[in-house]
């Protein structure tokens, strides 16, 4: 992919969509050498929610890869087709509704069909949606790029009573049509090999078909005509494609002719030909001989054979679930047993099973195996406590986090999820958000890998980054350990009431965020909400599974690589003292003198013992290990750790404590998503900077307030 | 002329333009909201915003204030006659 070099060294990883663009002629030489490639590419582009995941699942099966797009944050999944003994890959393109040049996914797939050329392109279209679907369709006919049809649900548009010709269609738009049903996996092989004797042959008949109005289509063969005289990289191809969009005044092909003046003149010349309403608003005039044109086409092909069903099931399912009595109770508790069954007595279960597991079963084989080697005192101490502790207990939530992945996966391929948009859109708006961000910043109260993770669903960067910034302050559920510990101990008659109100704390300055930062750091368009709801239908277990299955990979490898690192370099501050002996005393550590530096600080906040500090620098791990960092260093023989606690931490120190726990840093598993997902440095920096400095802040007035309070009533 | 964002539940209407220019415009119309269409109002949202339209067989979730920028063809004189024959003269028209 070629996206302009110069910009790979700004602070910003995205790239602004002007700069999106294509240049270089001479790449295209390479390309029509490609002829005689060895490995076939297949595009497969299609509307959002017309089968396209099911059908890329179908084909490539677990081959698939999932990465990005170079320079943006959408997902590029790629994967070798089942069962062929040729080379043939399969690029699944992001889902789109047009070729417009204003969002990533569209500008992704024109340039991928452009540079990239796919040998062929399967265009998947949602039978129960023809008009929408075609709409892609005959922008797709316009590109010099083979196209085979793949007509899905049509199984379910029978159903419905109605019947496509698909052989008067076929004939009328002069590509091959096949009908699949990618859910069951039928007329899957039929297509591909359509596909493959498509390919072979030299003719695209589809490019002379007539969408517009005579007077239109004279107007863009001489657009062509000039186009073809110029050099830049679309002389050649795509002069259909190219000669349209500029008709309609498209901002990114018109870049193409900065220097090409006189042929940009010699264009406008043409346009002021036409009549005045026309030139006055060439895009819509396109979009609307595009629509008839359909219209007409679907008026022939498709017949209305029995009666159909008044209300479709979707309809009647969403008078209950976006009614106005019914949509938010019944949202509130769909989320809340969501976040039960996997924090609650089941997730917590399997967490501590796994833990057990890999730290008892496995840690103990492994610990049998060094010893009988004998392997040195520290060596087994790093396998021990850095791999199987540390990255154990990382790995050991990885069930959990899966519940509550599949269950969010469930509701989301079941189309509930832009039902949760809609409902939730006003109050989010006023944020400066939409309604989208509503899940990701509730799946951060279960745990801010997967909310951050599922920040993609935004496809506008601001509101992405925003919401990202937004995630850590709603409190993951690893923090709750130490929440319980201190409320039982502290506040033992108001334990429900302190834990609650440290939630409602999180949830007022994630607010507060959005309005701090939505028009400094982020300012930008704000995102509008225009978004199709898809009829209902049940999840898939295969797609369920091979999105699961990509979230383990993912997960796993970031526990193997960045979470590894960062316990080991703790578990040597913990384990060795500045003459690099090996000390099985904590107290004697680097970590702990580190945690002498820096408790001074922590003293204005009430909780400037070295044990405290050693503790919040424990939970950059996991936040999970502040209990238990705790337990170690505060607990002895003689002493339990609640009494150890109560006398190490004055009255409000430990509610500042928890708030300082509520607000700063997160664990290493979650930086490391969200400077994934953030795809910046300096952002990612700022992001857990500003938590720090909140965290400090409020525990520090806490305390500070609090203390004065309880003086000033004595 | 009236706009999307003025029916209310249950209405429905004909598309005559939609005005304005830019990202927003661009989506509605790649949405398949072009003069001529027909939209119909199915509900909005439990607290008042966004509102779901039906549009080309499909359902599609528009904010009020972005329905503004899509006006509706308002009704002739002979059609707004013609309702008030039907269902009497004091119609909300």
């Amino acid at each position: 992919m070629n996206l302009t070099k110069e910009k790979r060294t700004s602070n910003n990883h995205e790239l602004p969509l002007s700069e999106i663009k294509h240049q270089n002629s001479h790449k295209y030489q390479k390309h029509t050498l490609s002829n005689i490639t060895l490995k076939t590419k297949i595009a497969l582009i299609g509307n959002p929610n017309c089968g396209k995941t099911t059908l890329f699942n179908q084909l490539t099966g677990s081959s698939q890869y999932v990465g990005n797009w170079p320079g943006v944050t959408v997902e590029r999944k790629e994967g070798r087709l089942k069962g062929s003994d040729t080379l043939i890959y399969i690029v699944d393109l992001p889902g789109i509704y047009s070729l417009s040049p204003y969002s990533q996914e569209e500008i992704i797939t024109r340039n991928y069909i452009m540079e990239d050329k796919p040998d062929i392109i399967i265009n998947i279209v949602d039978s129960t949606n023809l008009e929408r679907n075609l709409y892609l369709t005959t922008q797709l006919m316009e590109l010099d790029c083979k196209i085979v049809l793949a007509l899905n649900m049509n199984d379910i548009l029978l159903k419905k009573g109605k019947k496509i010709d698909i052989k008067k269609l076929e004939d009328k738009l002069k590509v091959p049509i096949v009908s699949i049903s990618a859910s069951k996996n039928r007329g899957i092989d039929n297509l591909i090999q359509k596909s493959i004797s498509h390919l072979n042959e030299n003719k695209i008949l589809y490019k002379n078909i007539h969408i517009y109005t005579p007077e239109i289509e004279r107007t863009i063969s001489e657009i062509e005509k000039i186009i073809s005289n110029t050099d830049t990289y679309i002389s050649e191809h795509n002069t259909r494609f190219a000669a349209v969009k500029i008709f309609e005044n498209d901002p990114l092909i018109n870049l193409l002719f900065d220097n090409n003046n006189i042929y940009k003149k010699q264009i406008n010349g043409i346009i002021r030909e036409l009549p005045e309403e026309i030139q006055r608003d060439t895009e819509i005039v396109i979009a609307d001989q595009r629509y008839k044109y359909i219209c007409k086409l679907c008026s022939e092909c498709i017949t209305q054979t029995t009666e159909s069903l008044s209300f479709s099931l979707s309809r009647k399912l969403d008078n209950i679930l976006t009614g106005r009595f019914t949509a938010i109770p019944i949202f509130f508790t769909l989320i809340f047993s969501i976040f039960y069954i996997s924090f609650g007595p089941i997730g917590s279960y399997l967490r501590y099973y796994s833990e057990y597991f890999i730290i008892t079963h496995i840690g103990g084989v492994i610990g049998k195996f060094l010893s009988a080697s004998g392997a040195s005192i520290w060596a087994k101490s790093l396998v021990q406590k850095a791999v199987v502790g540390g990255v154990g207990s990382i790995i050991s939530f990885l069930p959990q986090i899966l519940l509550l992945f599949t269950l969010l996966s469930i509701l989301e391929d079941s189309g509930y999820m832009s039902r949760a948009a809609f409902i939730m859109d006003k109050p989010l708006k006023k944020l400066g958000l939409s309604g989208k961000s509503f899940i990701p910043l509730l799946m951060g109260f279960g745990c801010s890998v997967p909310a951050v993770l599922g920040t993609r669903i935004l496809e506008n960067k601001r509101d992405r980054e925003l919401t990202i910034f937004m995630i850590p302050f709603m409190s993951c559920s690893a923090k709750t350990p130490l929440y319980l510990l201190f409320a039982s101990i502290f506040f033992p008659n108001h334990q429900s009431l302190v834990i609650i109100s440290i939630y409602i704390l999180g949830v007022l300055l994630s607010i507060f965020t959005a309005y701090m930062f939505r028009d400094s750091l982020f300012s930008g368009k704000p995102s509008s909400f225009v978004m199709e709801l898809p009829e209902y239908k049940l999840p898939s277990l295969k797609n369920l599974w091979i999105h699961i299955w990509d979230r383990i990979k993912d997960f796993i490898g970031r526990a193997g690589t960045v979470i590894l690192g960062a316990t080991i370099i703790i578990w040597f501050l913990q384990s060795f003292d500045y003459n690099l002996t090996f000390v099985s005393d904590d107290s004697q550590s680097i970590l702990s003198s580190m945690g002498n530096i820096i408790a001074p600080i922590f003293t204005i906040c009430g909780f400037g013992d070295w044990r405290a500090s050693v503790s919040l620098l424990s939970g950059l791990i996991a936040k999970e290990s502040i209990v238990s960092t705790m337990s170690v260093l505060y607990g002895s023989s003689t002493t339990s750790l609640s009494d150890a606690l109560k006398v190490a931490f004055p009255p409000f120190s430990a509610l500042a404590f928890m708030v300082f726990v509520l607000l700063y840093t997160p664990c290493i598993a979650a930086i490391s998503s969200i400077h994934k997902e953030l795809g910046s440095a300096k952002l990612t920096a700022i992001s857990l900077i500003y938590q720090f400095l909140i965290a400090f802040f409020a525990s520090a007035l806490v305390f500070q307030i609090g203390t004065l309070f309880t003086n000033f009533i004595r | 002329m009236s706009s999307l964002s003025n029916l209310n539940v249950g209405e429905s209407g004909i598309v005559h333009n939609v005005i304005g220019e830019g990202p927003l415009r661009r989506k509605i119309i790649d949405m398949g909201i072009t003069p001529g269409v027909n939209v119909e109002v199915i509900r909005s949202a439990p607290f008042g915003d966004p509102i779901e339209i039906k549009v080309r067989g499909y359902s599609l979730s528009i904010r009020k204030s972005e329905a503004d920028i899509i006006i509706l063809k308002s009704l002739s004189y002979k059609q707004i006659n013609r309702s008030r024959i039907i269902y009497g003269s004091d119609t909300k028209q």
